[in-house]
């Protein structure tokens, strides 16, 4: 996934790098996949049909991969900005319960 | 940022004035609510339902309660002019420099601020003191989120720090391990705590502490304390001067005190038959219980009870209502609407983390207090062994016997600070852990929605479906945004200060919704309350109620055809902007029922509304509520308001007037503002219905009954009201069907355009005021329930009434259909109404009830008893004194009767039940 798990500074920032590991995996797990959904909707308001239909045909993950940076503007940027709304909003509510 | 709100709060008399505006303000509703309290336990009395000696008693307490707070207003508020007055001086650039610090013993309020979007608390921090951010002679603090406006509005107040806290106190926001927290109260110190707590003198070497609120909501402001560990590289190496207080210094100090150094320098000399007899002292380890508010966890422990209940039946209403938006072409008019309900979760969330970690606090006090008893009797065990078994007969002397006592109890005590630590950090892990895997839960039902929302094929809601169903590409997309992560170096976004990226879960939707989310999230609350309060009074067991909580599923198969009727409707709307409508209308009339219930509760509720108050009040700004709940009802009622009528093609002035109408009905019933927003909320949502609603006006009264019921039942899965009222009490089966049978031209006219009508503010105070105080109709116990038609034989069954009911609804939709092929006009609706209500109270059948009425009030009104409780202007002339001097000559049967359409009779509600009352039974005979 989005290599979440290996972000010990992430981890601890937003407050589960200390918790049992079957607890934190399925944490990650939650995260990396509202990340996924907050991803394909960003990026769906901004394709076209014939940009979904050339996707659509690829059959090779790296060429897929390729095209989405290539075909997606600023799709960097959306990727941190997805991450960066996951992450406020859990810290502003660790912000909340213990200041 | 606007220049002025900076400047003008940085104006210490500006501030003084708005200050003292917001007390008299806040006093003044004080008063007005302690005098409604007093009028209505004078009602109490009048009616029997409480004593004199009660009513005395109770009175006395409330003035007192009364006394207690100005008196702690007018010191809070001394105190606050002695601060002002320091800022004035402070700002006057003459003033003395000793003199300056002289008046700062603690820290002193250097000026106030506002943050709006557009601007950064960074920035106006800077502006205004010059230093960057956290700053270092000054630091700044939030003391709230004033969410009223367009855009959310930060208030901070920029504080000076005092000499010795701005060398040792690192800012805020630190990497330094938490080591525990603490509150103070009066009657404690933070600094006796800290010392407590760490073994430090405050402000702390190893340790430091740093306060991050203060809670206001209770009899006194509890300041909230983290401590943090310094990070061994920041401790000040000038405070070497105080190892003399270091631990592990006085270890080695004490170290030269070894017993066992002793024992060998006492071998030398001390023969061994030299026995002594010690005594093995005190060897109690300090506890080290944290200064937990009591209540305050049990608030708590009752909020989190009740969250763990909505949050359930908030997805479920999500869920049921997302139905309805499916469909929206409108791409921002959903995420409007995702973002309310995103407010809403967000809202309940953090209420439940702030109830957790509470909670979790006064468990580890308590874990803590056992563990110091552990400790001690380790220790008495320890100096047992250490005497050989018998300090009768020991070859250690008493001093050696005191020191190893000593050593012991420190070491314990180090060791459950040491404990106390781990226990804080696996507390705050624990409710992180909880609060994002309820987050996560949620917010992803927020994607799903967003997806679910996309119209089929779409080139969005192709790709969408392509990724998510295929590996390939859902592969490529994680490809890509590992490398995206990468690529922008922000190693999971590094850097970002909490709490300055998002509102919410990441939708700001504006003043609005935020309020009207958390204003709905406390009705929801407050309802569940007062029907606990209801229970506790002998209304209806708690296990009655439980049994209907629980008897929702059977509920849910009842409703099962009605919700997929309700569905088809929705889904099969061809008109677009009709889909729309329906989906902002429900939400505005939840919100608005919400709150409408919340205030109906407490109004009604009277006493038992501070204790529902205060729970409120746990997890929001400090001291904030009670403002905020009021400014919630306003802007509620006005967006609920403001969505109907829009929607529905109305105008402005429609608006206004019908704002207009529910300020009214407000002071005509003595009313909390607000009461109505149930008004506001229902009739919305009905009436959007009927406006809709396709077919011919012949069938919708049976319809809207129905809907009404699906309605009233996802109300209560939502906790907004108690579930006995959604699935056909007596009352709502009476008055609720009754006035859309009777009336639905008056429903099709005012109710489809959202205006507050009479007839629906009997809907919405049944349903608002049904979890708040019901006056027993009889003294039946729960076994023998309160009476209904079947029970009072005189009065009419619901049989007759229905078949009363039906006769007229035949008639009317048979000349609706006859006489009106076309949808029936406004004009044409009054007439019929008019004729139906002349019928009802024709001369043969006008009874002593509607003499009376028409004696009293006739000059008024008109010649008919019911034209005074349908006319606004007759309502604002009744006399609720007048009304209730009548409702004494009635004899308990009469009196019994009527209440039976009317769950709370208070003042002028005498007013509404005899309406009601009368509809249903024109005679008025009972």
């Amino acid at each position: 996934m989005f290599d979440i798990a290996n972000n010990t500074e992430f981890l601890t920032e937003i407050g589960i790098n200390n918790a049992p590991d079957d607890v934190k995996a399925k944490l990650i797990a939650g995260i990396e996949g509202l990340a996924e959904k907050k991803l394909v909707n960003r990026i769906a308001d901004i394709v076209t049909d014939e940009q979904v239909e050339q996707f659509s045909n690829i059959t090779d993950e790296k060429q897929a991969a390729e095209w989405l940076k290539t075909n997606v503007p600023n799709f960097d940027e959306i990727v941190k900005e997805v991450f960066a709304e996951i992450k406020g909003d859990i810290l502003q509510h660790k912000a909340n319960v213990v200041g | 940022m606007n220049e002025t709100i900076g400047a003008g709060i940085n104006n210490p008399s500006r501030a003084k004035e708005w200050e003292k505006a917001a007390v008299d303000e806040e006093n003044r509703r004080r008063q007005e609510q302690l005098e409604g309290r007093l009028r209505d336990i004078e009602e109490r009395v009048k009616r029997g339902s409480m004593t004199e000696e009660q009513a005395q008693a109770t009175k006395e307490k409330m003035m007192a309660l009364e006394r207690a707070r100005l008196e702690a207003t007018s010191k809070a508020e001394l105190e606050a002019n002695a601060k002002l007055e320091i800022e004035a001086a402070t700002s006057n650039p003459n003033q003395d420099q000793d003199s300056q610090s002289e008046a700062s013993a603690e820290n002193k309020v250097f000026g106030h601020f506002q943050v709006a979007s557009g601007t950064s608390k960074e920035a106006e921090f800077k502006r205004l003191t010059g230093e960057d951010w956290p700053g270092e002679k000054y630091y700044a603090v939030t003391y709230g989120v004033d969410e009223g406006y367009d855009e959310p509005i930060e208030n901070w107040t920029i504080y000076e720090r005092p000499a010795v806290e701005a060398q040792q106190q690192p800012e805020t926001i630190t990497n330094d391990e938490v080591f525990g927290h603490f509150q103070v109260a009066s009657g404690t110190s933070k600094e006796a705590e800290f010392k407590r707590l760490t073994g430090e003198d405050w402000p702390g070497v190893e340790y430091y502490a740093t306060c991050y609120g203060v809670d206001e909501g209770y009899d006194e402001p509890i300041e909230n304390w983290t401590i943090y560990k310094r990070s061994s590289n920041e401790q000040d190496p000038t405070d070497a001067s105080e190892g003399e207080d270091n631990p592990e210094d006085k270890d080695n100090a004490e170290g030269e005190k070894d017993p066992n150094d002793k024992d060998d320098s006492k071998g030398e000399g001390s023969p061994e038959e030299n026995k002594n007899k010690v005594d093995l002292g005190d060897p109690t380890v300090k506890k080290l219980e944290i200064a937990i508010d009591k209540n305050k966890t049990e608030r708590l422990e009752k909020i989190e009870e009740d969250l763990n209940k909505m949050l359930p039946d908030l997805a479920e209403l999500y869920a049921r209502n997302r139905r309805i938006i499916i469909g929206a072409k409108n791409r921002a008019e959903f995420e409007r609407v995702k973002g309310e309900y995103s407010e809403l979760l967000d809202e309940a969330l953090k209420l439940k983390s702030k109830a957790s970690f509470n909670i979790g606090m006064g468990e580890l006090s308590e874990k803590l207090e056992k563990r110091a008893d552990e400790l001690t009797q380790q220790i008495q065990a320890q100096l047992l062994e250490f005497v050989g078994g018998d300090p009768e007969n020991t070859e250690k002397t008493q001093e050696e016997v005191d020191a190893e006592r000593t050593r012991l109890v420190e070491e314990a005590e180090k060791t459950l600070r040491a404990e106390y630590g781990e226990m804080t950090k696996e507390l705050e892990t624990s409710v992180n852990t909880n609060f994002l895997s309820d987050y996560l839960e949620e917010a992803a039902k927020l994607e799903d929605a967003t997806i679910n929302a996309l119209d089929n094929g779409t080139a969005c809601r192709r790709f969408v479906d392509k990724v998510l169903n295929n590996k390939v590409l859902k592969g490529a997309l994680i490809v890509a945004g590992v490398a995206g992560l990468a690529a922008t170096g922000v190693g999971l976004v590094t850097g970002l200060a909490a709490g300055t990226m998002s509102v919410g879960l990441g939708f700001t939707t504006g003043g609005v919704a935020l309020g009207a989310g958390k204003g709905a999230l406390m009705g929801g609350l407050m309802s569940r309350q007062n029907s606990k309060n209801s229970a506790v009074r002998g209304f209806a067991s708690e296990e009655e109620i439980k049994a209907q909580l629980e008897s929702i599923d059977s509920e849910d198969a009842n409703a099962a055809p009605l919700a997929k009727w309700l569905l088809d409707q929705y889904t099969s709307a061809k008109d677009q902007d009709l889909a729309s409508n329906r989906k902002r209308t429900a939400l505005s009339a939840g919100i608005g029922a919400a709150i409408g219930g919340l205030m109906s509760g407490v109004h009604f509720n009277n006493i038992e509304s501070h204790e529902i108050t205060d729970r409120v009040r746990v997890g929001t700004e400090p001291g904030k509520l009670e403002i905020d709940y009021f400014d919630n009802v306003d802007v509620a009622r006005g967006g609920g308001m403001y969505d109907s009528f829009t929607q529905m093609g109305g105008n402005p002035e429609d608006l206004q007037r019908a704002l207009d109408i529910a300020h009214s009905i407000d002071s005509t019933y003595n009313m909390v503002p607000g009461s109505n927003g149930v008004t506001t909320g229902f009739n919305g949502q009905v009436g959007e219905f009927a406006h809709t609603y396709p077919g011919p006006i012949s069938e919708w009264p049976s319809v809207a009954q129905s809907y009404m019921e699906e309605v009233a039942n996802a109300w209560a899965r939502a906790g907004l009201i108690p579930s006995h009222m959604a699935g056909g009490g007596p009352i709502y089966d009476t008055v609720t069907r009754t006035v859309i049978k009777l009336v639905p031209n008056v429903f099709m006219d005012t109710l489809a355009r959202a205006t507050t009508t009479v007839g629906a503010g009997i809907i919405g105070s049944a349903i608002g005021g049904a979890g708040a105080e019901r006056q027993p109709i009889t003294t039946e116990s729960p076994e023998n329930p309160p009476s209904t038609p079947e029970a009072t034989p005189e009065a009419p069954t619901s049989e007759d009434m229905d078949r009363k009911l039906e006769a007229i609804e035949q008639a009317q939709a048979t000349e609706t259909i006859t006489s009106t092929p076309e949808a029936p006009t406004s004009e044409d609706m009054d007439r019929k109404l008019e004729a139906i209500e002349q019928a009802q109270v024709s001369p043969e059948n006008t009874p002593s009830l509607v003499d009376f009425i028409t004696e009293e009030f006739g000059d008024k009104v008109g010649e008919t008893g019911i034209e005074i409780m349908t006319s606004q202007d007759g309502l604002n002339e009744v006399n609720s004194a007048r009304i209730a001097e009548w409702w004494d000559t009635l004899d308990e049967d009469t009196k019994n009767e009527i209440t039976q359409y009317e769950t709370t009779l208070r003042g002028s509600n005498y007013g509404r039940a005899l309406k009601t009352w009368l509809q249903i039974n024109p005679q008025g005979q009972s």
